[in-house]
């Protein structure tokens, strides 16, 4: 196992209290393996990610009964060890490229710093590697790219340089945030199946955070869907997209509009409004928008065992077909 | 009534005359390539493209921010260049991408959605704040966020202030750039179904921008697909998404990542040749 | 960290009053400069209750009496005399009022002038923006305190003449300011929402421009103040500020430079209240600049 988080939480300090930003998340991603983590915005899914890095605000705290890398306590870990890690045996995509490239600097000289950064490498060998990863994530010309400036390069190119970067030492795990949504709908897809393409021969880990359902359907191996900080959903791909069960997940896969349903008519969508984090609530999260709601949501709820890995932190799971309200 | 289409461009370009350095004229840029197109009632065009094919210039020059450099805007069979904003405004509402920014964070809810009227000189304060107060009901918001700042709401109540503000002019036509493209897919359905519903209680006509090729299936009854500056194909939203022609189209549906699960990502084998061949195709242009 | 600002958004939300008013609490240096500069208000505000003296009664027998801390001194005169017997203290007391006014007066006249080209400059663009930029610059290129010198010495000296002065010397911060806000502004949809619409220049400027740069006026104007108040009293102490027997400062530091050797606390003591209020003010305009930005709301 590459990594393993058990119990994670992460608390943010604002001026009105304590935001409960995550609650016990846990999770595990194999070689290989590809674990999606999907929500809407303000669900928890990228405080999770910066918190794997170490990269967290100052503002938040972050406690977990466990979080190890390759069997390594990464709660022990010294920040040095930590940035030894970071960008070496642990990297990250991020949505906006322009955020992980330094506009001063030539894109050569940013992909040879990270390698010599970790490896004790030659500026030689530095440079054939990145030129051979440059070849990889499709850029022609690598040679003479190497001279080039960010804003010299396309979005769709930067973000191809940016995901060079993250390989260029032999990551294990790939932490990607969004890393398309801000690319055009056929670039999108090309730099998608360009990263899992590299992912499967490099046998990487990777975990993607995204909010794109259609997306989740087609790279996931395991998926967890988190609504208001908390874990709702957890499952391998085939059996969530089958038999999603916790209504929330049912009523995200029903919103999103798709040859499915009939064209013109108004689609399902969930009413009312994601609850603030800021008072600790006790039942169900998801209560308050829930078509299924009763009394007995009010209490703590655990995920519930549905079988096969399959988990939904809901009580009526068993209880037949939900029927998801249309409002407007 | 007259039945000439609400709006009508005809073979309308627009270049963008290069910047003047010390080094001299830089070339100038084709944005729009003789573009003709007519939006006639009961009308939803979806308007397709990635960035940099022109579907913004094209919005600006609809709105009469941008002057075509040929062609004409014709607006109920009248050019749009003889018109004052206001007329423009009267025929054409227009809703933003990012709900977060087209509202002015310093005023309040109603005034912000009152403010067409009175730049009009419409009624008395009074009425214009009932019709506000009317209007944000209609949209499906809650009187309570009357006296509200846009930074006390969220996104999605966020462009339901928009859309009223749009709609409170009574225009036949409303232009959405991206209206859902910044939210989440919960709300993004909650709006979708308001502006469907809208389209029924005042009658409207919609052009909706977006590159979401679920959006413009689910709200569109015809689609242009936007090409390096020319619509490469134009057809019913049906006849679009069933038999695609222009290869650019077929690429921008295969692109389209829809729940499908296992089926993983398509290999497009975008390259060179593949581009230089869509730019060469002809253009399909039925309806 | 989007996702930390997204919450931080929703949690001012919650109770947007609470958790500004928090701020400017948590905010140290802030709430210092606002009490300094509050106190500052009150002497000026309050002067003829606070002090003990008429501030121009002389009393020549009780000339450079010394303060209450050092021998010969009494609580008659808490702060000491100077070289006419007048009260030390009732004259700082006054004196709030002479730099608080040369403050508030420039800030608001160079404020007026500052904002005029700055919304001009931004909103306009293009020419008028070059124009705007070349006075900007050339306002620059003139060495302040010279040629306030040169202006006083023609005009004669006195408080209104400061004021105006200075208003006209120190309005290239806020042109400055102004113009690069009022330019991120104009690109801004709200903006051409109101275009849109059909709104006149004038309408887009009063209604969706001027009320979004109140934050920026307001922290400007404060740093403002502060150089206002050191230029009155170096120009002051040159004798060419406000004319005496106004208890200005600056003017109180001219007067008693004489007496260095001798009476240093002549000196001393309008030089401490002189300091603590330009840092005051100075703390209050960053700390406000702190609280007021969206990037300060971590």
């Amino acid at each position: 196992m590459l990594i393993n988080v058990e119990n994670l939480n992460i608390d943010i300090a604002t001026a009105n209290g304590t935001l409960a930003a995550v609650q016990d998340v846990s999770f595990c991603v194999s070689k290989g393996e590809t674990l999606c983590i999907v929500g809407e915005s303000g669900c928890g899914k990228s405080i999770t990610a910066l918190s794997l890095l170490g990269l967290l605000p100052k503002v938040a705290t972050r406690t977990a009964r466990a979080m190890t890398f390759d069997g390594v306590d990464m709660q022990m870990m010294s920040k040095a060890e930590l940035r030894a890690l970071r960008g070496n045996r642990l990297s990250m995509i991020f949505q906006e490229p322009m955020t992980a490239l330094n506009p001063l600097h030539t894109i050569g000289r940013q992909l040879l710093d990270v390698y010599r950064a970790h490896r004790k490498a030659s500026r030689k060998e530095a440079k054939e590697r990145a030129i051979y990863l440059l070849e990889q994530v499709g850029i022609t010309n690598a040679v003479q790219r190497l001279n080039n400036y960010p804003h010299e390069l396309s979005g769709g190119m930067r973000q191809r340089v940016v995901i060079a970067m993250a390989l260029m030492c032999e990551p294990e795990l790939i932490v990607a945030d969004e890393p398309t949504t801000a690319l055009d709908v056929s670039i999108q897809a090309e730099l998608l199946r360009l990263l899992i393409d590299l992912q499967k021969s490099f046998g990487m880990g990777m975990i993607m955070i995204t909010h794109d359902l259609g997306l989740v359907s087609r790279i996931a191996d395991r998926v967890i869907v988190m609504y208001a900080g908390q874990v709702v959903e957890t499952a391998p791909a085939e059996k969530l997209f089958t038999n999603p069960s916790h209504p929330y997940t049912r009523a995200l896969l029903g919103s999103v509009p798709d040859p499915s349903h009939p064209r013109m008519k108004p689609l399902p969508s969930i009413p009312g409004t994601v609850p603030s984090l800021l008072n600790r609530m006790e039942g169900c999260h998801f209560l308050d928008r829930c078509p299924l709601a009763s009394d007995a949501c009010r209490k703590p709820i655990q995920l519930q065992q549905i079988g096969g890995n399959h988990e939904a932190r809901c009580i009526k799971v068993g209880e037949g077909k939900i029927r998801l309200k249309v409002v407007a | 009534m007259t039945d000439k289409p609400v709006l009508e461009l005809s073979n309308v370009s627009h270049e963008y005359r290069g910047r003047r350095g010390i080094f001299g004229q830089s070339a100038p840029m084709l944005a729009v390539d003789k573009v003709s197109l007519r939006v006639e009632r009961g009308d939803i065009l979806g308007i397709v493209g990635e960035s940099g094919s022109g579907k913004s210039t094209l919005a600006k020059i609809m709105l009469g921010l941008l002057t075509p450099t040929e062609g004409e805007v014709l607006l109920d069979g009248r050019p749009a260049g003889s018109m004052t904003r206001r007329q423009i405004a009267e025929r054409i509402g227009f809703i933003f991408q990012d709900p977060y920014s087209s509202l002015n964070p310093r005023q309040t809810v109603g005034k912000i959605v009152a403010y067409p009227l009175y730049l009009r000189g419409e009624g008395t304060s009074a009425q214009r704040q009932e019709r506000a107060r009317k209007i944000l009901d209609i949209v499906g918001l809650p009187l309570r966020f009357f006296e509200a700042y846009p930074n006390q709401m969220s996104g999605g109540q966020r462009q339901r202030v928009a859309i009223a503000r749009a709609l409170i002019t009574r225009p036949k036509l409303l232009i959405c750039d991206e209206p859902t493209s910044a939210l989440d897919v919960s709300v993004q359905a909650q709006v979708l179904n308001l502006l469907l519903e809208l389209r029924e209680e005042f009658n409207l006509m919609y052009i909706m921008i977006s590159h979401n090729m679920g959006v413009i299936q689910h709200m569109t009854t015809r689609v242009a697909v936007m090409y390096l500056g020319r619509i490469v194909e134009m057809n019913t939203s049906k006849r679009i998404f069933e038999e695609p022609r222009h290869p650019y189209t077929q690429l921008l549906l295969n692109s389209t990542l829809t729940v499908a699960q296992g089926a993983g990502v398509p290999d497009l084998k975008v390259d060179t040749a593949k581009r230089e061949a869509m730019r060469e195709h002809p253009s399909f242009i039925a309806s | 960290m989007t996702e930390a600002s997204a919450f931080s958004a929703e949690s001012s939300k919650v109770n947007a009053t609470k958790s500004r008013l928090f701020r400017w609490l948590r905010h140290g240096s802030l709430m210092l400069g606002l009490l300094i500069f509050v106190t500052v208000i009150v002497m000026a505000v309050f002067a003829p209750l606070l002090a003990p003296y008429d501030p121009y009664l002389q009393s020549l027998p009780a000339r450079f009496t010394p303060p209450v801390w050092l021998p010969g001194g009494g609580w008659e005169h808490p702060l000491g005399t100077d070289q006419l017997g007048r009260d030390y203290l009732s004259r700082i007391i006054y004196g709030a009022q002479i730099s608080l006014s040369i403050g508030v007066g420039t800030a608001i006249v160079s404020g007026i002038i500052g904002t005029f080209i700055g919304v001009c400059a931004g909103y306009f663009g293009g020419k008028v923006d070059s124009v705007a930029m070349f006075v900007i610059t050339a306002r620059l290129a003139m060495p302040v305190i010279l040629v306030a010198l040169a202006v006083v010495a023609l005009a004669g000296s006195s408080l209104t003449v400061v004021m105006l002065t200075l208003g006209f010397l120190l309005w290239d911060r806020f042109a400055l300011v102004i113009r690069a806000t009022t330019i991120q502004l104009r690109s801004s949809e709200f903006v051409t929402a109101a275009e849109l619409q059909g709104a006149s220049v004038l309408q887009i400027i009063g209604h969706e421009i001027l009320p979004n740069l109140l934050n920026n006026l307001i922290v400007v104007a404060t740093l403002e103040m502060a150089q206002a108040m050191i230029l009155e009293a170096a120009l002051s102490f040159l004798g060419l500020g406000v004319p005496a027997p106004l208890p200005s400062w600056g003017l109180m530091i001219s007067e008693g430079k004489a007496s260095i050797l001798f009476e240093p606390w002549l000196i001393t003591i309008p030089g401490v209240f002189l300091f603590a209020l330009v840092l005051g003010t100075n703390l209050l305009g960053d700390g406000l600049r702190d609280v007021m930005s969206p990037h300060g709301r971590n």
